[in-house]
């Protein structure tokens, strides 16, 4: 299984990257993109399974990034892994199309639960 | 935001809320300690995030020292004491995460009481944030575990002040 993982903060793919093989999903190989700008780029390349990705990011957010994947009728599973909790946006988060909305600091648990109802 | 303004003085113990919120599930800390609230801003290096609402916006943001930051950086990582230090770009790269996440936590603290805010993007800064004739800066000194740090609540100058 391949993710991609979303974020403006290496620190925070780096946690995001160590918490799902933590989570027991050891044989997933990662892929990085700064933005949702990058992140189309990549999606549109190779194909993730999953991809995880932040809300708010320079150039493109997690939400513009969803929608311009949903536009182009590609229907790559995503969930959010970020600071927000805002229940209206967590509304258009699944109004959109997203599988689950994690919020940072997340939990071990959280992930895993998220994980693998994603890839089931 | 002019409708919040009086309240700016709770918006700090929300800041320190926020920062308790997130100090063990992000930091692996036990808490956070408040250690006394001013308004003279640190000269050190500093991590600011923009909340914007219909009405204005507002600074959060934490500073500290190299050590202290080097240190916050370090237990967001989870890093042992035998890995090395962290370069200073991902050092300053993670002490930004930490005010993300902390802004987050922020935010749903107010949720109830303000109209919505609209995070920014955090940056980070050496020096000391100025407060001006528009602004001023409340401080609160934290310590979590060994470091100490200082939250910031840049926000629009009131009235009275």
């Amino acid at each position: 299984m391949q993710i991609l993982v979303v974020d403006d903060s290496k620190a925070m793919r780096s946690i995001v990257m160590r918490a799902v093989r933590q989570a027991g999903f050891e044989a997933v190989t990662f892929a990085e993109a700064v933005n949702g700008v990058e992140a189309l780029k990549v999606i549109r390349v190779t194909p993730p399974d999953l991809v995880l990705a932040d809300w708010n990011m320079p150039e493109m957010s997690g939400i513009e990034l969803l929608k311009a994947l949903r536009a182009e009728g590609n229907q790559v599973k995503v969930g959010f892994v970020t600071s927000e909790s805002d229940p209206a946006m967590r509304d258009l988060a699944f109004q959109t199309g997203a599988l689950f909305m994690i919020t940072k600091p997340f939990t071990p648990d959280a992930l895993k639960a998220a994980l693998t109802q994603a890839v089931a | 935001m002019s409708t919040a303004t009086a309240g700016f003085e709770s918006w700090l113990a929300d800041l320190e809320g926020a920062f308790e919120d997130i100090a063990a599930p992000a930091l692996g800390l036990s808490g956070m300690e408040v250690l006394r609230r001013h308004r003279t801003p640190p000269v050190a290096q500093a991590a600011l995030l923009r909340l914007t609402g219909p009405e204005g916006s507002i600074q959060i943001g934490l500073a500290s020292d190299e050590v202290g930051c080097q240190s916050l950086a370090r237990s967001l990582l989870g890093l042992g004491p035998d890995e090395g230090p962290l370069p200073p770009p991902e050092a300053a790269d993670a002490f930004c995460e930490i005010v993300n996440i902390a802004a987050g936590a922020f935010k749903a603290r107010l949720r109830d009481r303000t109209t919505q805010l609209q995070m920014g993007l955090p940056i980070y800064i050496h020096g000391a944030v100025q407060a001006t004739e528009q602004v001023e800066v409340q401080v609160s000194e934290v310590r979590f575990g060994d470091a100490r740090a200082a939250l910031l609540l840049v926000h629009p100058r009131s009235a009275e002040s």
